[in-house]
């Protein structure tokens, strides 16, 4: 039997009807316009755009929470390595200059004798872990923190240098300020460091000063500090308590005689 | 500008005269019962907020048509609808003829389904199809052509019908 497919379609579509709950719906107006996604594009990227400022604006302000440290192990490398594979660079400035004879006149050489703070021969600086030789003591100068602090030189005690009233607002320095006016140095000994030439910082603790003969031969380290450990931490030679306040003193080059009268404090 | 009453009136009436007719375009070239649905509800949408001027039904009753087409497109287009894939609704018809009819139909593409089903269903000329279309009339009449015999295959000698 031949159909008509032109009837039997529209046969077929008589009987396809429309969702009526919709089309009720759009007559009421209550329809809404249905979309497969759908998010308010205005707020959410003006959320995200504040979150990010406010994530770049802490971070750069505090900082991104891996420290230096942190950071250069995961890079692989050691902070503290010093194998020999990758030795530090020698400290040309800082070495001794020894004055050239040849090259000098008999009457500069005479006067370039007098009395003159020379540095002690520089080694590896030094580490907390490292136990430091007898000619070390010019690097743990290096590790001074600043203070504004007086220092007596010679018999006569006098102050071989006065830090200044800015010093006095420091309560370690002028702490350490009234022992070191108790110590007594050799004449020939001169404190090598500028203390006033030295950033202030209140947490000098331990504190260490350096003084030198002229030639550098005799040098003596005091190391002062309000922890009891401190013969723990810092090689000595003579090591002394006044109040809080610890003493520990390495020499090169004095005599045993001349360290106890160091450490002859009243 | 605000809509009169009787503009109002006169739109509920075309909408509800040309409700069924959309979506059954629409369910002929998406195949699938919620699209035609959502295409359904965009055109009314769009027609009840237009404001342009119809100078008759049959007017109203071409740009329904145009607006369903288009919209369909848009569907096809989207990402969406390229990442997802129809679940299988079953349509109930009184017969197993008609039944099968509308299956067979739906497994034609929608370029083909589009002009037999408005070539049979809404009685459209080849030219009027054209127009609606943009193309050619003998493009038309192509897919046309490739539609009936794509059907006749499909039907496979079931039912015997006369194009």
């Amino acid at each position: 039997m031949i159909m008509n497919f032109k009837d039997a379609y529209k046969s077929v579509n008589d009987e396809i009807h429309g969702d009526r709950a919709l089309l009720h719906a759009i007559l009421n107006g209550e329809a809404q316009k249905k979309k497969a996604f759908s998010f308010h594009f205005r707020p959410v990227y003006t959320a995200a755009l504040a979150a990010m400022f406010v994530v770049a604006a802490t971070t750069m302000y505090f900082g991104s929470g891996i420290n230096d440290h942190t950071a250069t192990e995961e890079r692989g490398i050691s902070h503290f390595d010093t194998t020999p594979s990758d030795p530090a660079p020698p400290i040309k400035d800082e070495a001794p200059i020894a004055p050239d004879q040849s090259s000098q006149s008999k009457d500069t050489y005479i006067e370039d004798r007098a009395p003159k703070a020379i540095a002690p021969p520089i080694k590896e600086p030094l580490t907390e872990d490292s136990t430091p030789e007898a000619g070390d003591t010019a690097i743990m100068q290096r590790q001074i923190e600043p203070a504004g602090v007086a220092i007596a030189s010679g018999q006569d005690l006098e102050p071989a240098y006065s830090g200044g009233g800015s010093v006095q607002e420091l309560s370690n320095a002028q702490y350490y300020g009234d022992v070191i006016l108790a110590i007594a140095l050799p004449d020939d000994l001169t404190p090598l460091v500028d203390i006033a030439q030295i950033a202030s910082n209140e947490h000098c603790d331990p504190l260490t000063i350096v003084a030198s003969s002229p030639s550098g031969e005799r040098c003596v380290t005091l190391t002062f500090s309000k922890q009891d450990n401190l013969h723990s931490l810092v090689p000595y030679a003579a090591y002394a308590s006044i109040g809080e306040v610890y003493v520990a003193v390495e020499a090169q080059g004095l005599t045993q005689a001349e360290i106890d009268a160091i450490m002859a404090i009243d | 500008m605000s809509k009169t009453d009787c503009e109002i009136g006169f739109k509920r009436e075309m909408t509800e005269k040309y409700f069924d007719m959309v979506y059954r375009l629409a369910l002929a070239r998406t195949k699938d019962k919620d699209m035609a649905d959502d295409v359904c509800q965009e055109v009314f949408l769009r027609y009840i907020k237009t404001d342009k001027r119809f100078g008759s039904a049959e007017h109203i009753k071409a740009w329904l048509i145009k607006v369903t087409i288009n919209c369909t497109k848009s569907m096809f287009t989207s990402s969406w609808f390229k990442k997802t894939v129809p679940l299988s609704q079953e349509l109930v018809f009184t017969t197993p003829e008609k039944s099968d009819l509308f299956d067979q139909v739906r497994k034609l593409s929608p370029k083909h389904a589009t002009v037999i089903h408005l070539h049979y269903q809404e009685d459209l000329s080849i030219a009027q199809i054209a127009k609606l279309l943009g193309m050619k009339e003998s493009t038309v009449k192509s897919h046309l052509f490739r539609g009936r015999q794509e059907l006749k295959t499909l039907l496979g000698g079931r039912y015997d019908y006369e194009f």
